[in-house]
């Protein structure tokens, strides 16, 4: 696997690929060098309207509880508790979701037990229930690190070298949220990517378009407008000292070093033919795309699946060290049937609308159908991670980590014995969190069979305390704390319970 | 529209001088623009034109037909499309981003250059099919014959009213003279071709073209 990799002394002598604050003004990171050589990745996978705990790793068998027929408890035999640590396992089946007319029969058995091993829980009692609200806390642990989300700190400590270090691949989700932190240099913050398919054609200026087939005269136009047409321009010269202009040629200024790393053909995920015709305008395709576009082969389709393949080039071709995707709030089917003529085909319905929130509709479809699409993305990200080597025998998925943020959990009570029922917010749930990096194969803190309400655990030790609930910032800290983040003077509480010993 | 723009452009050139304040002819000759001394605004306030305003503006002064001004693999729309969000666009129905981003990106440098570079080889493309109805570069596009020695500047002139609505200054002539000595060098016979589109692309991506 070929990267992009930018040295520090590269960038101070001008003879390397020059990225980030060196070239946006920025005061450069707080990375070690070390941290620099080896980064570590952080993929936010946005679960976006509430993933509830007890639908997925903590559900709760009806045998287990008091309040069976009223809390949303599950029939013994549709939990099972495959991976290490008790984390558990949901199979259900449904003719329709509330009223999609589509069937599921949905089993997070394989996952778990395949990917038990690097899979956390994390209880925790957060402080919204309104969406945008509880995303961004979600990502900033409720303020706690002068409001920096966790993407940023992440991008602060590896990837003053990179390229983009932080990109935002899911758009209207506050899981993308920008921190409140403005001291952090240009570099930290999120690059926001509308489309992954197409969006690698603004990493080139020319290239592919009538006309860019002479690289060497297209620079000679640009050197002559940077260097005497603007400047001679009595509209420039006015606004010499505009803030939005000095942007501009500090952004200018960055084209040659992405033209360089020929970012244009290395995401490229789309395939050369009809619909992108590639070939036809000097494109190509990256080298690892067919990889990718095979363990992710409704790139076109899905959205979210485009968002990984995108994410995991950024990611090992060296371009970013967090990323953040997730499901939207769109309806995505892929209409093979006039709605409301009969049963939508297997595989036809990609992203229920609101995601996860369609649970005020039908709880128990909608859980089921999103765990198993979360679990989906994050089993071909980690497949592709673990085959791919970054180096010194590690592989990427070695030092990555998934994280499945989520803006709450959803009320834990149905009708008596209903199978199909609607649930509201419910600030009580967790989070789950995939990584060699973190505790993996671990429950913190567990759920009350009779409450459906989840509890707390000891920082240091990782035991559970029914007396305690854990706090946003919490997880915040415990994130970064497997990360590596140097959280020096942050005032964010130690969890040694979150990190591999 | 077409006729009028030489007429704002010499209008726009009145004013130029002043900001906008008239002056009346028996005001004491001026020097020439680039060597007036500039006052340096205090207050900054620029905006990006954004993709749409960019491309209307450019599609216009081009004469060519919005949708035929850029397209991605001759499919998807430049501006419209494929880099909208990059150049300051909104798009609530699929991607729930109802506010302009914040900050422009690399993209957005990249994005403008490829719209303009798009656009004037399209330009050129069809002004050196038929020079007689060239609307740009009729002084370069004479069937392989060799342009006059003016032509360089006829043809500065002319992206400047049309694309700044205003005259270049000898500054901006000279310096697209040297591009053009330099291109002609650099690509032989296919000078006077590629020297028609990339003098339209710098001057087309000028912080002037872009920000208002």
């Amino acid at each position: 696997m070929q990267s992009i990799r930018i040295s520090r002394r590269g960038l101070l002598t001008g003879t390397s690929i020059a990225f980030g604050a060196s070239l946006l003004g920025g005061t450069g990171g707080i990375g070690r060098a070390e941290d620099a050589k080896k980064p570590r990745f952080l993929i936010v996978l946005g679960a976006n309207g509430g993933a509830s705990l007890i639908d997925g790793p903590l559900a709760i068998r009806a045998s287990e509880s008091t309040n069976a027929a009223t809390l949303n408890t599950y029939a013994d035999a549709q939990v099972t508790a495959p991976g290490p640590g008790g984390i558990r396992a949901v199979a259900y089946d449904a003719s329709k979701i509330g009223p999609i007319p589509y069937a599921i029969a949905t089993k997070q058995e394989d996952f778990v037990k395949r990917r038990g091993k690097d899979m956390m829980v994390v209880t925790a009692t957060t402080t919204s229930v309104n969406h945008n609200v509880a995303q961004r806390r979600s990502v900033t642990g409720n303020e706690a690190w002068l409001g920096r989300t966790l993407q940023e700190a992440v991008a602060m400590q590896y990837g003053a070298g990179m390229a983009l270090p932080n990109v935002h691949l899911v758009t209207g989700s506050e899981f993308t949220s920008r921190g409140s932190d403005a001291s952090l240099p240009a570099y930290a913050y999120g690059e926001t990517v509308a489309d992954p398919l197409l969006w690698p054609l603004g990493l080139h200026g020319f290239r592919g378009i009538p006309g860019g087939d002479r690289p060497d005269l297209v620079a000679k136009a640009r050197a002559m407008r940077d260097g005497r047409l603007s400047k001679a321009s009595r509209f420039s010269q006015t606004f010499d000292n505009a803030p939005a202009l000095k942007k501009w040629r500090a952004l200018r200024g960055s084209q040659g070093a992405f033209e360089s790393a020929d970012l244009i053909s290395k995401l490229m995920i789309v395939a050369d033919g009809d619909k992108y015709p590639l070939s036809k305008h000097g494109l190509v395709s990256s080298p690892t795309a067919d990889k990718v576009r095979s363990r992710f082969p409704d790139y076109q389709k899905d959205p979210l699946e485009a968002q990984a393949a995108l994410a995991y080039l950024l990611i090992t071709q060296g371009v970013s060290c967090t990323v953040t995707l997730g499901a939207n709030a769109n309806f995505v089917y892929t209409g093979d049937k006039p709605y409301g003529s009969g049963g939508l085909s297997d595989g036809a319905v990609k992203n229920l609308p609101i995601a996860f929130d369609y649970s005020h509709t039908s709880h128990r479809g909608a859980q089921a159908f999103m765990w198993e699409r979360m679990y989906r993305i994050a089993d071909g990200l980690i497949e592709l991670l673990s085959g791919t080597e970054l180096g010194g025998g590690e592989s990427y998925w070695d030092r990555s980590m998934i994280y499945v943020a989520t803006d709450f959990g959803r009320t834990k009570t149905r009708p008596a014995n209903a199978e199909d029922f609607g649930t509201g917010h419910d600030l009580n749930n967790g989070a789950v969190v995939l990584s060699p990096l973190a505790k993996g194969g671990t429950i913190l803190g567990g759920v009350d069979p009779s409450a459906g309400l989840t509890y707390g655990f000891d920082l240091a030790s990782g035991a559970p305390d029914k007396g305690r609930t854990t706090a946003e910032k919490e997880v915040y800290a415990g994130i970064l704390g497997a990360m590596g983040v140097d959280t020096t003077g942050s005032g964010l509480p130690d969890v040694p319970a979150m990190r591999k010993t | 529209m077409t006729i009028l723009l030489p007429i704002l452009a010499a209008a726009a050139v009145a004013a130029s001088g002043s900001f906008g304040c008239s002056k009346s002819d028996d005001e004491a000759p001026k020097p020439a623009p680039s060597a007036s001394p500039v006052a340096v605004s205090t207050q900054n306030r620029l905006k990006f034109k954004g993709g749409e305003r960019y491309s209307a503006d450019l599609a216009e002064a081009l004469a060519i037909p919005r949708g035929e001004l850029c397209k991605e693999l001759s499919a998807y729309d430049c501006a419209d499309v494929v880099h909208k969000i990059a150049l300051g666009g909104i798009e609530p129905y699929q991607q729930t981003i109802y506010r302009p981003l914040p900050d422009r990106s690399v993209a957005s440098a990249n994005a403008v250059d490829r719209i303009a570079l798009s656009g004037c080889e399209s330009r050129a493309a069809k002004d050196f099919a038929d020079g007689a109805k060239a609307v740009l570069f009729g002084e370069l596009a004479l069937g392989g014959a060799a342009p006059g020695k003016d032509a360089p500047a006829a043809v500065a002139k002319r992206l400047y009213l049309r694309l700044m609505r205003r005259e270049a200054t000898p500054e901006e002539i000279a310096a697209l003279g040297d591009l053009y000595a330099d291109i002609a060098a650099a690509a032989g016979a296919e000078g006077p071709r590629r020297f028609a589109t990339l003098a339209c692309f710098a001057v087309a991506t000028t912080e002037e073209a872009l920000f208002y």
